[in-house]
């Protein structure tokens, strides 16, 4: 590339300028007084003079290189283009490459994407022959298997111009641009009186940048607010993450069921006992009962009729034969009363707990009960199942499965609210 | 690139402890510390 440099003297300030566009260039701006010069031949005319005061300079300095891909692209052009209000501006360097062209490196609010026309854009469905773009433009357009979203409709204007470039470029050019995203990537519709051409952008870290042309990334300017195209969190896992959770909720569902169905759900003991009157009893101890086949949870069940009082049973699971003890507390309490809003009920008189990790083998249960002084003598009634259906390790599961996804989601979520905040087309 | 293995990772490592803990009864809340009081057994013999 650096062979086929032109070299020649500015006619307004005698400044000396370089042309790197190897002929594939037309206009040139002063990078010493910002004239706007004519390229196309030797004679180098000044099409206009003091057009813009030189107050920009680009990030990247023209003549810098750097690796896109794996093509090496010189910057040859530099112009800063503002939306329709001059609220936002944005700064395009013009690349080139001698055997692939042009394309544009576009930095706005710190967010790069390194942008090329596309040649067979005039095939994307939707638009006519006509240039003018439409003010209800189709809400997506497909390209290369990728559906796009309809994002933004300006009416950009150029504020500066430094350097080489393809076409007669002037300050105060203004077109009609159609920007459609699928981040990483984007597909703009650029149309004026003339011309309408279709540009394929895709996001850059600016650390990437700044690699790839040598330059210090703390010279960029810092990333405001989502960038147009700009990959959502986790955009490099979340299809994996969802599409895997599915699988995952479906698989421990099916082995859930399969378990649940093999166990024996047995009831080994029914019976009731008497808790005499004033609150506090001896521990009562039931007749043996066997625990047969492989090592499971025994769910013990008591029903007690309380009413506006509590009753808490110590429980003790004991191995007739080894002495182990599974010990386990339930508790029970039931009030019921009236107020100005009606009846209310608080607690249950019946309720389960289990007993995990049980080895089979003959076993009978100590049950302590204490109650509230108050307490009537009453009989309640006990039942020991073993091998019993729980279905708390399942939903734990679920529980822990949908963590991560969840945070995924809701991440993404307002993210893309935040993206979609800046679009003209609402709603997110 | 490593999230998405560290998640597969942990969701085959979930499901198989939850396999194993119905299999054998287990309560994984209350292992947790999760469920009211500690269900440890002991010997008293």
């Amino acid at each position: 590339m650096a062979g086929n440099l032109t070299s020649f003297v500015c006619g307004a300030c005698n400044a000396p300028q370089t042309i790197r566009g190897m002929g594939q260039t037309t206009t040139l701006s002063c990078t010493s007084c910002g004239a706007l010069i004519d390229i196309t031949n030797e004679a180098y005319a000044i099409i206009k003079k003091s057009f813009q005061q030189l107050t920009r300079r680009p990030i990247i300095p023209l003549g810098q290189r750097g690796k896109c891909g794996a093509v090496t692209y010189e910057v040859i052009g530099f112009l800063v283009r503002s939306d329709r209000n001059i609220v936002c501006e944005w700064e395009e360097y013009l690349l080139f490459n001698p055997y692939h062209g042009f394309c544009w490196l576009v930095q706005s609010e710190g967010h790069w994407s390194l942008v090329r026309t596309i040649k067979d854009g005039a095939e994307l469905q939707g638009y006519g022959p006509m240039p003018s773009i439409p003010q209800e433009a189709k809400r997506t357009v497909n390209y290369g298997g990728q559906t796009y979203y309809r994002f933004l409709l300006d009416q950009p204007r150029v504020r500066f111009v430094y350097g080489e470039f393809y076409w007669r470029v002037q300050r105060d050019d203004q077109v009609e641009t159609m920007d459609y995203i699928s981040p990483p990537y984007f597909l703009s519709l650029e149309s004026d009186a003339s011309e309408r051409t279709w540009a394929l952008g895709e996001y850059l870290e600016p650390k990437a940048v700044a690699a790839a042309f040598s330059v210090d990334s703390s010279t960029f300017p810092n990333r405001t607010g989502i960038g147009m195209n700009q990959p959502a969190p986790g955009a490099g896992y979340a299809r994996t993450v969802f599409g895997s959770y599915w699988l995952f909720i479906a698989l421990i569902t099916l082995i859930h069921i399969f378990v649940v169905g093999a166990q024996r759900n047995e009831t080994v003991l029914e019976r009731s006992f008497l808790l005499p009157g004033g609150g506090t009893s001896a521990p009562v101890i039931s007749e043996k009962f066997d625990l047969r086949g492989k090592m499971s949870n025994v769910r013990v069940d008591i029903d007690a009729p309380i009413l506006n009082n509590w009753i808490e049973f110590e429980i003790d699971l004991v191995n007739a034969d080894t002495g182990a003890v599974y010990p386990a507390v339930l508790e029970l309490s039931y009030y019921r009363g009236t107020d100005s809003d009606g009846t209310w009920v608080e607690g249950a008189t019946q309720r389960e707990i289990f007993i995990p990790s049980v080895r089979p083998g003959s076993y009978y249960l100590t049950l302590t009960p204490s109650a509230g002084q108050d307490q009537q003598s009453l009989a309640y009634l006990v039942k020991v199942t073993f091998d019993a259906p729980n279905h708390s390790n399942f939903l734990l599961a679920v529980f822990l499965l949908t963590v991560f996804p969840a945070y995924l989601f809701v991440r993404r979520f307002l993210f893309e609210q935040q993206r979609w905040q800046n679009s003209d087309y609402g709603g997110y | 690139m490593k999230v998405q293995w560290i998640f597969l990772g942990g969701s085959v490592a979930l499901s198989c402890w939850m396999a194993l803990a119905d299999m054998r009864g287990e309560v994984i809340a209350y292992q947790l510390g999760f469920g009211g009081k500690r269900y440890q057994s002991y010997n008293h013999k």
